[in-house]
Parts: C-alpha cells; sequence; structure tokens
C-alpha cells in the first residue's frame, strides 16, 4: 500500500497501518520508529477530511513525544508514560474492532439479508444501504420544531462563571520601544543604554527595550559599543 | 388448545413489524420476562427447523422475518438490490455500537480515535442506528436497529463472531472508564 496517498478512517487505523507494515507488534519502540512516517503522511494532508485534522494532531504529537523519550530517556515523567501505556492499550483496542469490522463485511458481503414483507408506505423498501437525503416527516410542524428545541434548551443549565479578579499588567511592545529610541535618536546621535531604560517600569520593559537596541542595529540604524562585561553601552546613530 | 407460544407467533406474523416485549406482555397480560423466555424458545424453534421464516431479536424488540438462507431467491423475487456496502468509517462505526451497543458517543469516539458526530447522524438517517436518550443525565446511548441485524444473516447480536469477549472486555471498559478523553477533540455542543 502507498502510504502517502491511502485514505485512512482515522489516526488510529493510520497508525496501525504503519505498525503493521514494519510487521511490528504494539509497543513504544514500534512507536518511536514510525512517528516520523506517521508526520510525514499528516504533511501530505490532503487526504485526511478537515474535520478530523485535529484528532490526527493529537497522537501526532503523542508520538513526538515518544520519540523525544526514545532519543532522551531521561526526560520522561510518570504521567506522561502513562500516557503512553494508553495509547499502546486504545490501539489494540481499536485493533480488535477493525479486525470484528472485517468481520462484519464479510458477513454483509453474502448478502444474507432477511426480509419483511412491509413495504412501507411510499411501496418501497427502505434502501438502508444507500445514502439518503435527510427529509423531514410530512406531519412536521414549526410548533413541533419549538417544542423540540425547547425541550433540549431545557438541558442546558446555564453556567454561571464567576469573573476571577486579574490585574492587568501594563505591557509594552517592541514596535513602542523601536519607536521611542528612533525618536530619541533625532534629538541625539548618541546616548546610553541606561537612559533608554531610565523610566522602565520593570525588567520585561527592560528586556524588550535591549531587544529593541538589537533590532535598530541589526536594520542598520544605530550602532553601539561597551568597553568590558557589565560596562555601559553606548549607542550611537548610524548615517 | 392454544399456547403461549402459538399466540405469538400469531402476533408477530400479522403485525409485520418489531414488536416491544413490553407490547406483548401488556397485551397478552403478562410478565416481560415470561414473553421472552416464550419468545426466546419460538425463535430457537424456528432456527432448530430451518424455516424459510426466521424471529430475530434486538434491543427488546422481536420480528418475523424471511431466513437468511433464501435471501438471494428472496432478493430477485422483490428485485431488491441492496448491496450491503458500507463506508469504512461507517462499518467500523457500526461494528463498536454492535458489539458495545449500548454505547455513548464519547465511548464509540474513544474507541476509535475519532469525533464520530457526523457517522452518527448519517446511521441515524439511514435507520441502520437508533438512539436512546436518558434524560435523567442527558446523555444519549446508541443501538443497532432491528433492520441492521436483518442484513447481517444472524437472528440476534449474540450471534456475532467473539460477541462477548469483545462485549464484555474489561480492558476495552477500564479504558473507556477513563474521565480524560484520549485523542479525542470535545464536541462543540
Amino acid at each position: 500500500m502507498e502510504f502517502t496517498t491511502a485514505k485512512f478512517s482515522g489516526p488510529l487505523e493510520l497508525l496501525l497501518s504503519l505498525i503493521e507494515k514494519e510487521e511490528m507488534d504494539i509497543t513504544e519502540i514500534a512507536l518511536a520508529k514510525i512517528a516520523d512516517e506517521y508526520i510525514a503522511y499528516l504533511k501530505n494532508s490532503v487526504h485526511i477530511d478537515p474535520e478530523q485534522v485535529a484528532d490526527f494532531l493529537v497522537i501526532a504529537a503523542k508520538l513526538l513525544y515518544i520519540k523525544s523519550k526514545a532519543l532522551l530517556p531521561y526526560l520522561s515523567s510518570p504521567e506522561e508514560d502513562e500516557e503512553i501505556e494508553e495509547l499502546e492499550q486504545q490501539l489494540r483496542m481499536y485493533k480488535e474492532f477493525l479486525e470484528a469490522a472485517r468481520g462484519l463485511e464479510k458477513m454483509l458481503a453474502r448478502k444474507k439479508f432477511s426480509f419483511i414483507r412491509d413495504l412501507g408506505k411510499s411501496g418501497k423498501r427502505r434502501q438502508l444501504f444507500v445514502w439518503q437525503k435527510f427529509s423531514p416527516p410530512k406531519n412536521l410542524t414549526k410548533e413541533m420544531l419549538r417544542e423540540h428545541f425547547n425541550y433540549i434548551l431545557g438541558f442546558l443549565t446555564a453556567e454561571q462563571q464567576e469573573l476571577k479578579g486579574e490585574v492587568i499588567e501594563y505591557k509594552i511592545s517592541i514596535e513602542e520601544k523601536i519607536s521611542f529610541i528612533q525618536r530619541k535618536l533625532l534629538d541625539k546621535i548618541s546616548f546610553t543604554f541606561s537612559q533608554v531604560i531610565k523610566e522602565a517600569g520593570n525588567r520585561t520593559e527592560i528586556i524588550v527595550s535591549f531587544l529593541a537596541v538589537l533590532e535598530l542595529a541589526k536594520q542598520r540604524e544605530l550602532e553601539f559599543e561597551q568597553d568590558g562585561l557589565f560596562s555601559e553601552i553606548i549607542i550611537n546613530k548610524l548615517n | 388448545m392454544v399456547t403461549l407460544k402459538s399466540q405469538l407467533e400469531s402476533l408477530l406474523f400479522v403485525a409485520n413489524k418489531p414488536l416491544t416485549v413490553k407490547e406483548l406482555a401488556d397485551l397478552l397480560k403478562i410478565k416481560p420476562n415470561e414473553v421472552e423466555a416464550a419468545m426466546d424458545e419460538l425463535s430457537a424453534d424456528y432456527a432448530g427447523a430451518g424455516s424459510g421464516l426466521q424471529i430475530i431479536k434486538n434491543n427488546g424488540k422481536y420480528q418475523m422475518v424471511s431466513s437468511a438462507e433464501s435471501a438471494a431467491i428472496v432478493q430477485e423475487f422483490i428485485k431488491d438490490e441492496t448491496s450491503g456496502e458500507l463506508s469504512r468509517p461507517s462499518l467500523e462505526a457500526l461494528t463498536v455500537i454492535a458489539y458495545r451497543g449500548p454505547i455513548t458517543k464519547i465511548d464509540l469516539d474513544r474507541i476509535r480515535g475519532v469525533n464520530c458526530s457526523l457517522i452518527l447522524r448519517n446511521l441515524l438517517i439511514r435507520g441502520l442506528i437508533e438512539e436512546k436518550a436518558d434524560k435523567e443525565k442527558a446523555i444519549s446511548f446508541y443501538n443497532v436497529t432491528i433492520d441492521f441485524i436483518r442484513y447481517l444473516g444472524i437472528n440476534k447480536l449474540e450471534d456475532l463472531p467473539d460477541y462477548v469477549r469483545l462485549h464484555q472486555d474489561d480492558t476495552i471498559a477500564k479504558i473507556l472508564s477513563r474521565e480524560e478523553p484520549m485523542a479525542v477533540v470535545a464536541d462543540t455542543l
């Protein structure tokens, strides 16, 4: 089977096919080994039903963890190991049902159907295996729909969520810092980094300021010099 | 002398639709378990006699149908063209529901590792499965329909290969009882 073009009914089927192709049992080692192939399939995900992409990605994340654990065993944690165990069990369980499904497919293919005498109101027998368009019953009224909808709404009790109080910190963006420094460069062609961070309220703002300086240096708007470790940084305008 | 079995046989023949144990018990003014015992016996009589009629059972309902063995000739007579073909995902979901029913959507999702909303809707519309809502818990359970049983050539789900093992499997029950849904994205509804 060509895996890059085959269509699978879900992530577990893909996983199982990859393992069986390698003639391996469902183990952690097997899962680590096929992680790359699984992800390669996802990259070529034109065959995946958009509705299912998230389900495929959940498994991809688990495989990446298993693979990283195989490479760096000391990084594992008991909870995550339990998840691997669960994935293995889930896969074994899925395999059982996949085999059962093949059994059912064979049973249906024998066409040992039983029939009933009823031809239904339309005089035609219901076609269970043919896709049918949904058509509401003829006697369905608007009132009935409303009644049913209210009935369903009855299940949904509005959850009262308490709003948590949180103090929002003033955050400065790197863009803001860059324009601040650019404005400063219009006034003076040279100043120190200490002057830039003089009004900085917190550590984050200092870091953002430093990043802004680096970015402007990269864009060739300024250059900076420093005599030694931890000494003052002098910023000079370029051009 | 009329026996309970013969009365039930006549009712099934005339009814021409699935009859529930409850309906029959109410009608005959006997206990549901008496109906069930007599119906199971009647069903076994038909199966043992190699009759052209069979009595199939599913989810507390019984129905008289033509025997699976004469399927070909009956199909020709009524010009039925059912192929019995299903898409892979539909077949998988039906298998899980057949073996594990009554089953909730979340458990079906866990076994298949994908969200099965669309498939469930599709199977419901086609009459292959039916939904039973538990109003108190506000959850639905799914079963295959008696109509689907008619296409498998069996008289009841227990006749499926490996039914007891897959239906009662402890490991499966254990996995399904875990709180965290695995590999399943929560339904938006």
